[in-house]
């Protein structure tokens, strides 16, 4: 096991508001910096709530904006696969002209199959350009753990980061599917947040390893200090807990900034 | 303040791990839970003597474990014999229905026939609740609305998607509770004790599967009086056992 290097806490699925949002849900950058920093997180990996006018492309150009500002937040684009060339050219914009680390792709608020071939110019524009691939991830119909570890094995040189550990499912029944996806995959990381099944983290940790698994926080949705205690109470070491607070993050991301 | 936890598992199942009760009574020794209500992984009557597995253990621990019968209504009069049984004989304070691992709707007849038996002992039905259709909290609504007298504690309080409709379904029915554990909102749990008040809000953990101390912090995250917290973490659940302390 490699040994982790992180100096930092980093939270990988945090979203920020700009402009007004779907939900009617707000969180400004400088709000979640301080959230963060009173919780002792230093960075965090973010995009944009999906905005009332549903115009991605803008609130990728706002996001860059406000994470320009503040250089502990990284953004990545969000884009939405139903726009076909237009999201190619959303998603270039913000990697190349708004200088966004990634993609997010969300398939339950979008509304597109994450293992669908409209989502496959995008993952194609990620592996031609080695960009990290966060997905919202465990959503019924839509982002299951099977129908993600279909996309991780067709696009294998692709990094997937794949929020609350893969699975929703409050009967408990996604476990098995999660862990084949992590065992057959090694392009896959794991964001913990929302997870209720502490064994399902442990076993990732044990059996994937620490180093693909991540602290999360779904800010705003969700409460920092209650998503911190899903770490803090796992029985694992201080190297474990250092990968899953920081550096699995930053190997996910690719590069140290 | 007595702190209950109002939904844990005990016993085998193939899908978790084993849970023995030393093992749940030393977690809730660390996270200073006094008792929990406790049901098996598997229904009655079934293939793994669920029931009679989870007695065994309960046997051991009588002060701190607070079992429920968890029956399989498709058994029909066999599962309403099994659970009269161990009523009368005073081994259960209640009945568990999961809809996704029986398969039967919460308000079918077979289903309502076992809530009915738990109501005639004035003791509660605890339902799991969650995204699919046979244990969304409108359906465990219809049950509520069919037996207006029986409790009915709704388990997760609608899980990951349905916070929303479950409290709708409390609004509408008073004799719903909603139990806390596995949904990760603190924000739901607030809103619903402003619109139905701390007395139907119900502290669980979902222990082995869910982490105790997660499930404690949310309660904890809430803006609550020291009463008000006392009754979501224990004394709601007493009342309706009708424990000695309630």
């Amino acid at each position: 096991m490699p040994k982790p290097n992180a100096a930092q806490n980093w939270d990988a699925f945090a979203q920020i508001s700009v402009g007004e949002t779907l939900h009617g849900i707000k969180l400004h950058a400088d709000e979640l910096l301080r959230t963060l920093e009173s919780h002792g997180i230093q960075r965090a990996l973010v995009s944009a709530l999906k905005p009332r006018d549903y115009d991605l492309a803008s609130a990728n150009a706002q996001l860059a904006a406000a994470v320009n500002d503040q250089p502990a937040l990284i953004g990545l684009a969000r884009v939405d696969p139903w726009q076909g060339e237009r999201a190619i050219k959303s998603l270039d914009d913000g990697i190349r002209s708004l200088g966004l680390a990634g993609i997010h792709l969300a398939p339950w608020e979008e509304n597109f199959a994450v293992n669908s071939p409209v989502v496959e110019p995008l993952l194609k524009y990620a592996e031609t350009r080695d960009l990290p691939v966060r997905i919202a991830a465990g959503y019924p119909v839509v982002s299951e753990p099977t129908q993600i570890l279909a996309v991780a094995r067709k696009f294998s040189d692709v990094r997937f980061l794949i929020s609350h550990c893969g699975t929703l499912d409050n009967s408990g029944m996604g476990t098995e599917a999660v862990l084949r996806l992590a065992k057959a995959t090694a392009n896959t990381w794991f964001e913990t947040s929302m997870t209720y099944r502490r064994d399902l983290i442990l076993q990732l940790v044990n059996e994937a390893g620490p180093y693909r698994v991540c602290f999360g926080s779904s800010l705003p949705k969700c409460n920092i200090a209650v998503e911190l205690e899903r770490v803090k109470s796992l029985e694992v070491d201080n190297d474990a807990r250092s990968f899953i607070m920081g550096q699995s993050l930053v190997e996910f991301i690719g590069f140290e900034p | 303040m007595i702190i209950i936890d109002a939904h844990a598992h005990l016993g085998p199942f193939p899908e978790f791990q084993y849970r023995p009760g030393e093992e749940l009574i030393a977690d809730m020794d660390r996270t200073n839970i006094d008792q929990a209500v406790v049901m098996g992984f598997g229904d009655e009557p079934g293939p793994e003597s669920a029931l009679g597995n989870m007695l065994d253990e309960v046997a051991q621990y009588p002060n701190r474990l607070l079992p429920l019968a968890r029956m399989d209504p498709r058994y029909g009069s066999e599962a309403e014999r099994r659970f009269r049984h161990v009523l009368e004989h005073g081994e259960v304070l209640g009945l568990k229905l999961h809809p996704i691992s029986n398969l039967s709707n919460p308000f079918n007849a077979q289903s309502l026939a076992l809530i009915r038996i738990a109501a005639e002992y004035g003791l509660p039905t605890l339902v799991h609740s969650g995204s699919e259709a046979i244990c969304h909290p409108e359906a465990i609504g219809e049950a509520a609305k069919a037996l207006p007298n029986a409790p009915i504690i709704m388990g997760h309080m609608g899980g990951y998607f349905h916070c929303a409709d479950a409290i709708q379904v409390a609004e509408k029915h008073r004799n719903i509770y909603l139990e806390t554990s596995t949904m990760p909102y603190p924000d739901w749990i607030q809103d619903a004790i402003e619109r139905i008040g701390t007395e139907r809000i119900i502290f669980g953990s979902d222990q082995p599967a869910g982490d105790p101390v997660v499930e404690l912090k949310k309660i904890e995250s809430l803006d609550l009086t020291n009463a008000s917290k006392a009754l979501i973490l224990g004394g709601n659940i007493s009342r309706l056992l009708k424990l000695s302390h309630a």
